[in-house]
């Protein structure tokens, strides 16, 4: 039997004098929630507009390196160095007047390519720390693209009235069990 | 009299308090009417543009198409290249094309790391120029290849002959370099589009649905996710911007590597550098102009943006003549025959209709007018001059391809160049293939992205100093 439940809040962004930054309810619910004993990573938030950390008192972010971006300039840096130098040296192309490795002349090549590599290794490293492409059902929903911000909390079933109530008490336009569905 | 006199002094004292509105950052209006906003014009289209859809498809089919496979059947000898000028028109426009491709690079990335607010509306489009016009540009160097089917032989990797492309050589690295810009481009322009593509996700139904459903990846909104796309953002303008230099200024060393007069200079790089942002940046106005009008994204694309980027013409014409100069003075000062001749030959010869409209059309009239507000605030006056700057550029680089290859250290072995029919069709082919591409992006790919004009809102706010009410920025990060 699941001792563990969500709940989904929506809170509208939109207030007077505020037309797209009132988060005030929404911080409000996280405060009470931390109260009510939740932990950071039992709450998630989705949102049209990209608030950050700070505006929505939450803790940033950390990444220290990005790897995967590393590694693929990594590997282009290598894929460029087998072509300037080990193709030269499997298929020699002897030019009078140049040397048979020349130095100035892979600077090119090395450059072009180990940027190609940090290029789709970043495009790698997004895709593989927010878990891209998704086709799994997801909680979801679209009303974010309507001027509201929508909280996920995790939490043990024992508290659902309390984090209803949090949540509605704190502005919370509707509060529902969320159910995951293709996007 | 006295009331002129108030009138006046309140002018002085009081100094006009700009209209909070007429900036697009301090005008936020919901979120749910800026994406309706934005969906509108993508989600229907009138008939006159299924008409212009149309004239354009049936010119790159006979332009581009149709003539190319009669050049494929009957020879390269169908176009005027012929010794010394063994590139033509063809090299010329696929210079050109690569140039345009600069624009949005610039207006993008290099906006972007330093935090030009104005650049919020106008990125997408500009960097949707980046990828359709090298498609435009990388159409040339095949078409001119004459037998297009042995292009594979410039790929790195054995072909029947196990003969490996020459890595030494500037055309191997062009081929690298614009690879490179032309993925690293299409990744530069995909991954902001993403929060875009889940809110027309939600916002469609049957095809429409199922083509955002797929290229949104499953985005939600979620804070990690703003906050990793906003990493690999910061991290690609980075990485871009020495990939936009390199791209054109190894463009440029197929020219400068050789021993051409004309070519053979070492401001070659940097000054094909410049002119591409200049001629690229130009684009970016004429296209965002009729975008605007369009599209009736008017509420998105306004004027301090065009005066914004109509400031950086100007920027980018004194620049565009500084290296002009530098080249010009030096060969003209240098006393080298051949250089004096080639000089001559552009500005009392043959060339010399095209080089000074060149002049004209990218010095007197930018820096003639530009200076003026009144001229970067009208859409038309823009329209015309950045319109005029492009053609400029084009004889710019008609002029140093088979203009320059006319005259050589041998005169002896001096000739003519007029290009041929076939040569002009495919050039003016791809024009038409670059506005067909723009126009069926624009009802795919929303054009503006709203996630980052809400982003620049919410930075934005309005404060009062003293006398004077001024806009603050807040720190996002």
């Amino acid at each position: 039997m699941p001792t563990r439940m969500t709940l989904l809040g929506l809170f509208n962004t939109t207030g007077p004098g505020h037309p797209i930054d009132y988060l005030g309810p929404v911080t409000g619910a996280m405060d009470s929630l931390r109260i009510l004993g939740l932990r950071e990573q039992d709450m998630a938030l989705m949102m049209g507009v990209p608030y950050t950390s700070k505006m929505l008192g939450r803790p940033k972010i950390h990444e220290r390196i990005p790897w995967v971006t590393l590694i693929g300039a990594l590997i282009g840096l290598g894929t460029a160095w087998a072509l300037t130098f080990a193709t030269q040296f499997h298929y020699p192309i002897r030019v009078g007047g140049r040397p048979f490795w020349g130095n100035p002349t892979a600077w090119i090549p090395i450059f072009e390519l180990t940027m190609l590599g940090l290029m789709l290794g970043t495009l790698f490293n997004f895709l593989w720390k927010c878990a891209f492409p998704s086709t799994q059902p997801q909680v979801y929903n679209p009303d974010i693209n309507h001027g509201r911000i929508a909280l996920e909390a995790k939490f043990d079933m024992r508290y659902e009235d309390d984090v209803q109530r949090a949540m509605l008490e704190n502005g919370a336009e509707q509060v529902y069990e969320p159910e995951k569905k293709p996007l | 009299m006295l009331a002129d006199a108030q009138t006046k002094f309140k002018n002085l004292v009081w100094p006009h308090e700009e209209n909070p509105r007429e900036r697009l950052l301090l005008d936020p209006i919901p979120q749910e009417e800026m994406n309706q906003i934005m969906l509108k014009p993508m989600l229907s289209a009138s008939p006159a543009y299924w008409l212009v859809v149309a004239i354009l498809a049936a010119i790159v089919a006979v332009c581009i198409f149709g003539v190319w496979a009669y050049q494929i059947r009957w020879g390269m000898g169908i176009d005027g290249t012929r010794r010394p000028v063994g590139w033509g028109i063809f090299i010329s426009t696929f210079v050109f094309w690569i140039g345009i491709s600069h624009s949005g690079t610039f207006v993008s990335a290099i906006l972007r790391v330093f935090n030009a607010e104005f650049r919020r509306p106008i990125t997408r489009a500009a960097e949707l120029m980046v990828t359709i016009s090298l498609a435009c540009g990388g159409l040339f160097p095949v078409v001119h290849l004459g037998r297009m089917w042995v292009v594979y032989f410039m790929v790195p990797m054995p072909n029947q002959r196990q003969l490996w492309p020459n890595l030494q050589s500037a055309l191997v690295w062009d081929l690298l370099a614009i690879t490179t810009y032309l993925i690293s481009s299409t990744i530069y322009v995909y991954l902001p589009m993403i929060p875009d593509l889940a809110m027309a996700r939600d916002h469609t139904t049957g095809w429409r649905h199922a083509l955002y459903k797929i290229t949104s990846l499953g985005w939600r909104g979620a804070e990690y996710e703003f906050h990793y796309l906003h990493k690999a953002l910061n991290i690609m303008a980075l990485a871009i911007i020495p990939i936009m230099f390199s791209v054109h200024t190894i463009v440029a060393w197929d020219f400068a590597m050789t021993q051409q007069i004309g070519w053979s200079t070492s401001i070659l790089g940097p000054y094909f550098v410049i002119g591409a942002i200049f001629s690229g940046v130009s684009a970016v106005i004429t296209l965002l102009l009729v975008v605007r009008r369009t599209m009736h994204l008017e509420y998105f694309l306004r004027p301090e943006h065009f005066d914004a980027l109509a400031k950086l013409v100007l920027i980018f014409a004194i620049s565009w003549v500084y290296f002009f100069f530098n080249d010009f003075f030096v060969e003209w000062y240098g006393g080298e025959a051949a250089g004096h001749a080639l000089l001559s030959f552009q500005m009392h010869g043959g060339l010399a209709p095209y080089w000074w409209a060149m002049l004209v059309l990218n010095i007197v009239i930018p820096l003639g007018t530009l200076w003026s507000k009144k001229v970067r605030s009208s859409p038309i006056a823009l329209f015309l001059i950045t319109i005029g700057i492009n053609i400029g550029m084009y004889l710019e680089r008609v002029i140093i391809v088979p203009g320059f290859l006319q005259r050589n250290r041998m005169p002896f072995n001096w000739g003519e160049y007029t290009p041929r029919l076939p040569e002009l069709s495919i050039a003016f082919g791809t024009l038409a293939f670059f506005i067909l591409l723009y126009m069926l992006a624009s009802k795919i790919i929303p054009l503006i992205p709203v996630w980052e004009v809400l982003e620049g809102q919410l930075s934005h706010s309005r404060r009062r100093i003293g006398q004077t009410v001024v806009t603050s920025v807040a720190d996002l990060e």
